[in-house]
């Protein structure tokens, strides 16, 4: 079933356009990698499917629904979550309680609620905290619990991020750059994360440079340059493509621009 | 009378005090989630006038008359946090800065509602009612060994701390649970706490209008304790008061405007040269802790030491991050 | 008669053009807004005033007393409450807020203290003096004012546009950044904008003065919320803002008073605030708000 499809989607700032009618779809259950040179308008992308800001053209539509106006929490609630380039946590919260603010839509608890501690307030309070300690385990961050965040190492935090994004139980997951500046061991246990993560159910679209481990974990890649896609297909296939190397590496001819 | 030592004018003190804290604790909900809101002074003349005009011209007992006060300060704070929700930072500030001198300027000129300038007297005091009420059954506080103007001034000062330890109870439960955490994430990142689900709009209004709905309950309060408001109640000293509690006290965490404002009522009554220089006090405060301490004397690492002392340290440090 | 109420309107507009403009090169340069600026202009009233009236010096001491003062407290605000707060990591927008929010209450208290409440006389020797143009009267005081104020901006703008100077403070201004790697001395030029800022506010002090002949230590508050109207009507950083929309309110205020409710004038800078927030908040020339990472 096609879980999010995108229908010549644009967006410009200005004169500029940073991504020009793009159109891809995402299966439920597969891993698909976008990628491209830098500049090419992937983490864009990312956030008109996120709604951080509405297309100039084109549609973006999750299960069939059309999302483009939605706001951001809205398009959470309805199952897309996301991490960002250059790492967004809560530093001055703990690693738990950035996971609980994760967890915010899938609880409920109000005001009064809140504030006159009720059954069902208690309750949800400890399922979130049983939920998050959880997600914690599974990203691997078992025993940092209670660090805030800012003070974990690099590759933690990147983890962390990650764990925040799956408390919102999303159907979809998006992943921008979650392996950047990771050393090869670390890089290995993102890829391990990733295959776990489609294992619980979650279908997961994919930024990334380090080329190994996009060829190794996608199931399909989308190529992105200058805002348009230039090709879409299965690594073996995009690994060959001259468009593909061509963009990642300039054309042979000196054509006297950059 | 074994009571002797228990001063009138000290009781008085120490209802300011509450009323302070109160005021401080309004400005710090609003900042948590990251709206620096100066216009509370407004609000707190909105719940002060509501209340009194409602007790004064219509009779209405006073415990409605305060309800009244501080629900019609909680909806202007709607009113004024869903147009606040397209400013930031300093701009914001101004906004609300300005929305407090024009309730200010409205009130003067408003005289047919207001009294103008002259303001709104015999307003029904909290502990008079009482003392006339118990008078009805027979009571009087020479029974409990009290004086009348004693037993009046402790009154008020029972039902002001009453309310004040509630209100911070509440904004404690509030400030730890799913709610808090959502103005935490909003104060600290508001688009990434937008992508993790929070409806930011929502939670942002809403604490505007916690904090309006709280200063106008101080402001009704006000009203009952003193007896008498006028617009010069309510001036931008009062705004500027309002913001040295929460900046010297501490914006970080709910117990530092509670501290500043305690802290700042009492050095004054305190020490008489402090009380004469008091603004310029303040002012000398306001940049000293921008400077060296912005987060102000309470935050949450302090808080943190304090409540844990005797048990073993966390695997990490609590300095600052500053 | 309207004309002379056009005089007035453009009088005193031209006076709160001069306040706004210290506002606004402050704004461009440090991206702050100086909440002492209303304060420093009440001193330099005072200041002015001290000299004119009760030292019955001539007016032109006074001028450059206020000059004098206003200055060395521009000086003095930007070394001790500014500078500190630069370029500290993480540091919130509203920090040099509050730090000016301090500084304009200490002084607003300590001239309380030095020179008590309630209106002072502000005296000169030609307050009477008056012509007739065709049907209207004029004051000399009027035209005296209109014409320390257009020499001021003109004076101002070519510093701007033509010396060295403006034209680093116009480059630290776009880019504070830039501006030091091409070899700027940001610091002094920040230095001098603040200085100069504050000047403009001691001029305008004595203006004040000479146009109303009552001063007291609460037109610093007044004063300074209604420049913050304009900046923020005009556009913050806009020099070209700042004197339209100085202008403009001298004009609305005046018109108000003559032919509307006197009690409503102050509203209407704080009104005119929050409208132009929620309409256009860069105002009438100003750029685009930055989106600020939260």
């Amino acid at each position: 079933m096609t879980l999010l499809e995108l229908a010549n989607v644009g967006k410009r700032f200005g004169g500029l356009a940073a991504v020009d009618g793009v159109s891809f779809s995402v299966e439920e259950g597969e891993i698909l990698g976008l990628i491209g040179p830098n500049g090419a308008g992937k983490t864009t992308l990312f956030n008109l499917i996120t709604s951080i800001f509405p297309p100039s053209g084109g549609h973006v539509l999750f299960r069939g629904e059309p999302i483009e106006g939605l706001r951001p929490n809205s398009i959470t609630r309805k199952g897309i979550s996301r991490t960002f380039q250059n790492i967004r946590l809560f530093a001055q919260m703990t690693a738990r309680e950035n996971v609980m603010v994760g967890r915010h839509a899938r609880s409920r608890a109000g005001i009064w609620g809140s504030v006159l501690k009720t059954g069902s307030q208690r309750a949800e309070e400890a399922q979130i905290r049983e939920k998050t300690g959880e997600l914690l385990a599974l990203m691997g961050l078992a025993g940092f619990e209670e660090f805030p965040a800012g003070k974990l190492p690099y590759g933690h935090q990147r983890r962390l991020e990650i764990a925040r994004a799956l408390a919102a139980e999303p159907k979809l997951l998006l992943l921008d750059e979650p392996a950047a500046g990771m050393n090869e061991s670390e890089t290995r246990e993102i890829h391990q994360s990733i295959l776990t993560i489609r294992a619980l159910g979650v279908t997961v679209l994919l930024i990334e440079h380090d080329m190994s481990l996009v060829m190794k974990v996608c199931d399909r890649l989308v190529v992105l340059n200058f805002g348009q896609k230039i090709a879409e297909g299965t690594p073996e296939e995009i690994r060959v493509n001259p468009e593909v190397v061509e963009a990642y590496l300039g054309r042979e001819e000196d054509d006297g621009n950059a | 009378m074994p009571f002797d030592w228990l001063n009138p004018y000290h009781l008085q003190v120490a209802s300011f005090l509450l009323i302070n804290v109160l005021l401080g604790v309004s400005i710090y909900i609003t900042l948590a989630t990251g709206q620096l809101s100066l216009g509370n002074a407004g609000f707190m003349s909105i719940g002060a006038y509501a209340s009194a005009i409602l007790t004064t011209l219509h009779g209405i007992p006073m415990p409605v008359g305060i309800l009244l006060g501080s629900l019609l300060a909680g909806a202007s704070g709607v009113l004024v946090g869903i147009p606040a929700l397209r400013l930031r930072g300093v701009y914001l500030a101004i906004a609300t800065l300005g929305f407090g001198e024009v309730v200010r300027v409205v009130f003067v000129n408003w005289e047919s509602l207001t009294g103008g300038a002259v303001g709104i007297a015999a307003i029904p005091q909290m502990g008079r009612e009482i003392l006339a009420a118990l008078g009805k059954s027979g009571f009087s506080p020479g029974t409990l060994g009290l004086r009348n103007n004693q037993f009046i001034s402790l009154s008020v000062f029972l039902i002001l701390l009453a309310a004040t330890l509630l209100s911070i109870l509440f904004f404690l439960r509030l400030s730890s649970s799913r709610v808090g955490r959502a103005y935490n994430a909003i104060r600290m990142d508001e688009t990434a706490a937008e992508a993790a689900g929070i409806d930011t709009t929502y939670y942002k209004v809403l604490a505007f209008s916690q904090g309006a709905l709280l200063s106008g309950f101080a402001g009704a309060l006000f009203a009952h304790t003193t007896s008498y408001i006028s617009p010069a109640d309510f001036t931008y000293h009062r705004a500027v008061e309002i913001l040295v509690f929460a900046v010297f006290g501490g914006g970080e965490h709910l117990l530092g405007p509670v501290f500043g404002a305690m802290f700042l009522t009492v050095v004054p009554e305190a020490l008489r040269f402090v009380s004469d220089y008091r603004y310029i006090i303040y002012g000398i405060l306001l940049v000293l802790m921008m400077t060296f301490r912005p987060q102000g004397v309470i935050d949450p690492p302090l808080v943190g030491r304090l409540t844990r002392r005797g048990t073993a340290e966390g695997p990490w440090r609590s300095d600052s991050t500053r | 008669m309207f004309a002379e109420q056009l005089i007035n309107g453009i009088t005193l507009g031209s006076i709160y053009a001069i306040v706004a403009l210290g506002y606004t090169i402050v704004f461009g340069v440090l991206d702050i807004i100086n909440m002492a600026h209303g304060e420093i202009f009440m001193f330099g009233a005072f200041v002015g005033m001290l000299i004119a009236t009760k030292a019955h010096a001539p007016l032109w001491a006074a001028f450059l007393g206020a000059i004098a003062v206003t200055a060395v407290m521009g000086y003095l605000l930007e070394r001790i409450a500014l500078r500190p707060l630069r370029g500290r990591s993480g540091g919130s927008a509203l920090a040099p807020l509050i730090s000016t929010i301090g500084v304009s209450i200490l002084l607003e208290n300590t001239a309380h203290k030095l020179f008590g409440a309630g209106n002072q006389l502000f005296e000169t020797s030609f307050a009477e003096i008056k012509f007739e143009v065709g049907p209207v009267t004029v004051y000399l005081v009027q035209a005296a004012i209109l014409a320390i104020a257009i020499l001021l901006m003109a004076g101002l703008w070519l510093w701007l546009y033509k010396t060295r100077a403006g034209k680093g403070l116009r480059a630290t201004a776009e880019n504070l950044e830039t501006a030091g790697l091409l070899g700027v001395d940001t610091t002094k030029i920040i230095t001098a904008t603040v200085v100069v800022a504050s000047s403009m506010g001691g001029v305008a002090g004595v203006l004040v003065g000479m146009a109303f002949n009552y001063i007291n230590n609460q037109m610093g508050l007044s004063m300074g919320l209604k420049g913050l109207a304009i900046i923020i009507f005009g556009g913050m950083g806009s020099v070209a803002g700042a004197v339209a929309g100085g202008i403009l309110l001298g004009l609305s205020e005046t018109f108000v008073v003559a032919y509307g409710s006197s009690g409503y004038r102050d509203a209407i800078a704080f009104i005119a605030i929050i409208v132009v927030l929620l309409i256009k908040p860069q105002g009438l020339f100003g750029q685009a708000l930055p989106e600020t990472r939260r």
